[in-house]
């Protein structure tokens, strides 16, 4: 009837696409795109965080070593800034191109116009009174709550940790954002999860003109803040601080444990620095600083300087020689300066004598009997399986392992076995003369502080030891240590003889350790001469306190000082004498140990 | 008469449900738009959703005069309705003070009319009138092609220019009708509202102008676009190459299409090595593209083969119109209207300025997801994000507050509206009764168009309301009128006793 009535279709046709194009844009958007949802949020959504009190850290007595101080970030939403620029700067004490910088940075962040973001962080609180009664006139700038670390005793920096600023790889974790600070070492680092708590999120709804409308979702999705656990700790913050004293003017570690619970006591690595200069806005200026000082004071030494731990091993070859039966309190050896070289002493000397002595050669003869208790086919491999052996029963004392202690940044160490001589030499190619070193705590042998620390534990328990740790209680847990108890692969009888010899190192004419002889104090102990590629000597003392039932069990390690006897053992002596008895009497000793400076 | 005293007998009862049906849902969403928390009553009139509901009360009693009325009334005096519409377009630009730019509306004491509102129906009567009444209305089944044909013979001298062959009744008078209201509309430089009078492409080609105009208004739309997206040199080069493949599939000598081929490879690859910002490649093709034309060109006026010519002259054609956009771009159109057009095809991120609230309309829509967050809790709704929500910007409720789904159910609504009446028109013995419904169709149709476009950032930001959703008297009213108008028509269509 209608000549065109056909291009009705077209027509329908037209408008039926463009009706289909838009539900599919509309799907698009709205169910392929999650991305406006998060947009929407962050703009219509103010989140006011809570930041939660971090967790106390307290000391065996319960002193603060760790706790918070009050700081207020100033943060800026560029768009709405009003304000007296030259008054404002001069609040602040910065100068106008400053104000710029920052504010230039503020207006680059992504979503700055409805975001807030730092404009001055952590400012005191003495500080900030000041600034936050003119702040009303500056609109465009307000104040957020934040707490920084404060340590009351500038001690104990490395076993507290510091921390730092969040990274990029931080923010994976999504409790993270900017601006926040992490442990990143010691305690802090080890412990962040539960010193952290929870942060409290608040969501507000906001117009186009950053009004708070009310609660977003009458606040149902709100998180109220939880402080962070405490932490309770094993460490002597007085004993610390002595030690620390102790140490200044020389380089290396003390560790001390309570042997009955593998409790650290004290745990210093010098050079040390003071944990407050490592807070807050002023970190990576000092951070730089610190760094740089000679002596690497950002180095942990305690749990991750690895020595050759030298003599100080003897203690445990005698103890393992008797556990291959190769030897008794009996056993002599004649002082045979030939095979290696040793002091002028008495010969030939029986075990507890070797040990009070410190007799080389005596230990090259007694860990050969070791390696070789054993006959396994021809003599190459006969050692091959001796040293397996001993290798076996070394590390049953923690050695070539972390020991798992609760901080950051452990070491392992080095126990050598048959396959480590087998890459370096070749198979046959070695033999006792290549491995000997070992019998004196030398060559390939490595350990940590702590772990000649917990070597003076494992003897004073007669064998057995629980894995060193700082905390005792996280919160209101209690961490058991019993659950954590390790037997060393020697029979507990076979340490008497040890005890005996230690005892002589301090107590007996010919001892090594003379100097650290505490007056009526029955105690072991152990001198060691680490010897090092890079100078002197390092000086290295064990001892535990008292021979029986010992509450002390300690390790100190003093870089390129020389002999054990001359600065580690005195020292150790004084840290033993401050810990049983409070006070020290042998001012002179003392004087002299804190006044002595070694020359790096 | 019977028929007379129940006008509610033989209206389209689609219709009416639909028209509710989107009042209501308008009415929700300026309440979920333009909430305040002082105001939660839904019938506050101090508020515009109370003030949406008088609206609408007003609109459901034009309807019921519109029934009540015989529909002879407006067919016999669409001229004069058309006429009053005109003076007061006319009026408006001198008159009215300048909101937002334009100068649209017209104030009567406290009261306000945008009279480009209700021109939109006078127009429709008036062109719908003057359709119907044209005799031999010849359906023109001209093509892309025919047209080409026709410019070629005129430029190669077959044929001459001649005013005869404008046919001044059945071409020029009925454009009249929409130019002049158009241009007054320009006048008060309401871009937005003049635009909508596009939609008579429609009405004009299913009365039976040539099919072309759709062809070549699509094949033109693709070109601007292109043209500001992309940019001029590289939319000329493609032009050039399809005209030179089509070209020597037409030419006989095998060689010379080779030749040709041959040619455009070799640019080809020169545009790869001297990559694809390189303008000197462009410009060296355009002009051996240019030479060869001419070449060409020359030697079929000798040969006087100007039936072939096709190609090359809608090629001509193309060239001039990339340009002619390029320079209206660059030299007619003011700064913000360009921003606007960059902003839309990516070629600017400005989110804080006049990228913010076609940005913001995004957020607001896809964080609807596929349900919505519910009445009253779009978050960008809630915090007053998108300007104009209550108006032009009120699919962005929609999609906020009732997602996917419910966007999805409200375009349907409008498919189903505009279909609906397509439907009906077709049905009518009347032909004005018909070319009436199309009229709606097609104005129903350009504003959901541009509106929704906009909305959801598939067309330039162009400030217009969706029609019976949007917050106003005006257009609420001038919409209901135009709809009721051709349900009243459709209601008398028995009574048309031929068409």
């Amino acid at each position: 009837m209608n000549p065109t009535s056909d291009r009705q279709y077209v027509i329908i046709g037209v408008f039926s696409t463009l009706a289909i194009i838009f539900i599919f844009r509309l799907f698009y958007l709205q169910v392929l795109n999650p991305d406006f949802q998060e947009k929407a949020l962050s703009m219509g959504r103010k989140v006011v965080v809570e930041f939660p009190m971090r967790g106390t850290i307290y000391d065996r007595n319960g002193h603060i070593m760790a706790h918070n101080e009050i700081a207020y970030d100033l943060i800026v939403l560029p768009k709405e800034i009003n304000i007296d620029t030259f008054a404002f700067c001069k609040l602040l004490a910065i100068d106008t191109a400053e104000f710029n910088r920052r504010i230039k940075i503020a207006r680059n962040y992504p979503n700055a116009s409805y975001k807030e973001s730092v404009f001055q962080e952590l400012i005191s609180v003495e500080d900030f009174a000041r600034i936050s009664e003119q702040l009303y006139r500056y609109k465009g700038f307000s104040a957020q709550k934040r707490n920084v670390r404060n340590y009351p005793s500038p001690s104990g920096a490395h076993v507290l940790g510091y921390m730092q600023k969040v990274s990029i790889r931080d923010k994976k974790d999504e409790f993270y954002v900017n601006n926040d600070f992490i442990g990143r070492s010691g305690l802090e680092m080890y412990y962040e999860k539960e010193l952290r708590g929870i942060k409290g999120i608040k969501y507000l709804r906001r117009d186009i003109n950053n009004n708070i409308k009310g609660p977003y979702k009458n606040g149902t999705l709100d998180q109220r803040s939880e402080p962070g656990k405490d932490l309770y700790t094993s460490i002597d913050a007085e004993l610390q601080a002595y030690a620390e004293q102790l140490m200044q003017g020389k380089r290396g570690s003390i560790v001390a444990l309570d042997p009955a619970t593998g409790e650290v006591l004290c745990m210093v690595s010098a050079p040390t620095y003071n944990p407050n200069d490592l807070v807050g806005r002023y970190f990576s200026k000092n951070y730089d600083t610190i760094f740089n000082r000679p002596g690497q004071p950002m180095f942990f030494r305690s749990i991750a300087a690895t020595q050759p731990p030298g003599s100080i091993v003897k203690t445990m070859q005698a103890a393992i020689a008797q556990e291959f039966g190769v030897a008794n309190a009996a056993t002599k050896y004649p002082c045979n300066k030939s095979l290696v070289g040793c002091h002028d002493h008495d010969s030939p000397l029986t075990l507890p004598q070797s040990i009070r002595t410190s007799c080389n050669p005596y230990y090259y003869n007694l860990v050969k009997s070791v390696l070789y208790a054993e006959k396994s086919g021809n003599e190459f491999t006969t050692i091959e399986h001796g040293l397996n052996r001993w290798e076996g029963i070394v590390r049953s004392f923690g050695f070539g392992n972390p020991l798992h202690i609760d901080l950051a940044g452990e070491k392992d160490g080095n126990v050598p076995d048959a396959r480590e001589y087998n890459k370096a030499y070749g198979k046959g190619h070695w033999n006792y003369r290549t491995v000997y070193s070992l019998s004196i705590g030398q060559g390939e042998f490595a350990l940590t502080p702590l772990q000649m620390a917990n070597l003076a534990a494992i003897i004073a328990n007669k064998g057995k030891y629980y894995t060193p740790h700082v905390v005792k209680k996280v919160g209101d847990r209690e961490l058991d240590y019993r659950d954590s108890l390790h037997q060393v692969q020697i029979q507990p009888q076979y340490f008497d003889v040890v005890h005996d010899g230690m005892q002589a190192v301090i107590e007996e004419q010919g001892g090594t350790a003379g100097r650290a002889k505490i007056d009526t104090l029955h105690y072991c102990g152990k001198t060691g001469t680490s010897q090092n590629p890079h100078g002197e000597d390092h000086s290295v003392f064990i001892a535990f306190a008292p021979r029986i039932n010992p509450t002390i069990a300690i390790s100190v390690y003093i870089e390129n000082a020389g002999k054990g006897g001359l600065w580690a053992a005195p020292i150790a002596s004084l840290v033993i004498e401050k810990y049983l008895r409070g006070i020290v009497a042998r001012k002179e000793l003392e004087e002299s140990m804190l006044k002595g400076i070694i020359k790096y | 008469m019977a028929k007379r005293t129940n006008i509610l007998n033989n209206i389209d009862w689609v219709l009416l449900s639909i028209f509710l049906l989107l009042m209501v849902i308008g009415w929700v969403n300026i309440y979920g738009a333009v909430f305040d928390e002082l105001h939660p009553s839904m019938f506050d009139t101090t508020q515009r959703y109370g003030k949406q509901l008088l609206w609408i009360g007003g609109a459901l009693f034009l309807a019921f005069l519109i029934l009540s009325l015989d529909s002879k009334v407006f067919t016999y005096s669409a001229y004069i309705i058309y006429g009053i519409s005109l003076v007061m377009l006319f009026t408006t630009i001198f008159v009215a003070r300048e909101v937002n730019g334009a100068r649209s509306w017209l104030e009567i004491g406290s009261f306000k009319i945008q009279p480009s509102e209700f021109a939109k129906f006078a127009t429709s009567l008036a062109l719908a009138k003057y359709l119907s009444t044209l005799k031999n209305l010849k359906a023109n089944t001209g093509s892309l092609f025919e047209l080409g044909y026709q410019v070629s013979r005129i430029f190669t001298g077959k044929a001459v220019f001649r005013l005869q062959y404008i046919d001044w009744k059945t071409q020029v008078a009925p454009m009249a009708i929409i130019l002049v209201p158009m241009i007054l509309i320009l006048g008060q430089k309401d871009t937005g509202s003049m635009l909508v009078y596009l939609a008579f492409i429609f009405v004009w080609y299913r009365a039976g102008f040539s099919g072309s105009i759709l062809l070549i208004g699509f094949y033109l739309m693709v070109l601007s676009v292109l043209t500001l997206m992309v940019d001029a040199d590289s939319v000329i080069s493609a032009v050039c190459t399809i005209s030179l493949v089509l070209y020597a599939a037409y030419i006989k000598n095998t060689l010379g299409a080779l030749a040709l081929i041959a040619g455009i490879l070799i640019y080809y690859v020169l545009y790869f090595i001297f990559g694809w910002n390189a303008a000197i490649t462009n410009y060296l093709f355009i002009a051996l593209t240019g030479v060869f034309l001419i070449a060409n060109f020359t030697a079929e006026l000798m040969w006087k083969k100007f039936e072939k010519n096709f190609v090359l002259f809608s090629l001509l054609g193309s060239l001039l119109f990339i340009g002619s956009i390029q320079f209206l771009f660059d030299n007619v159109l003011q700064p913000h209207q360009k921003d606007r057009i960059l902003v839309l095809f990516g070629k600017k991120e400005d989110i804080h300025g006049v990228g913010y609230q076609a940005h913001v309309a995004k957020i607001a829509i896809g964080s609807g997801g596929l349900t919505g967050n519910g009445l009253l809790e779009g978050i960008i709704t809630k915090g007053n994000f998108v300007p104009e929500q209550g108006t032009d910007y009120i699919f962005c409720t929609v999609g906020e507050e009732w997602g996917f789904l419910g966007s999805t159910v409200v375009i349907c609504l409008y498919l189903a509206l505009i279909l609906r009446i397509i439907f009906r028109a077709e049905r009518q013995r009347s032909n004005f009764t018909r070319i009436y419904g199309y009229c709606v169709a097609s104005i129903l149709f350009i504003h959901f168009m541009i509106n929704i476009g906009m909305v959801i950032g598939l067309a330039p930001v162009i400030g217009i309301p969706l029609p019976f959703l949007s917050y106003g008297g005006s257009s609420l009213w001038a919409f209901t009128i135009l709809l009721f108008l051709f349900v009243k028509f459709d209601s008398q269509r028995l009574e048309v006793l031929e068409s």
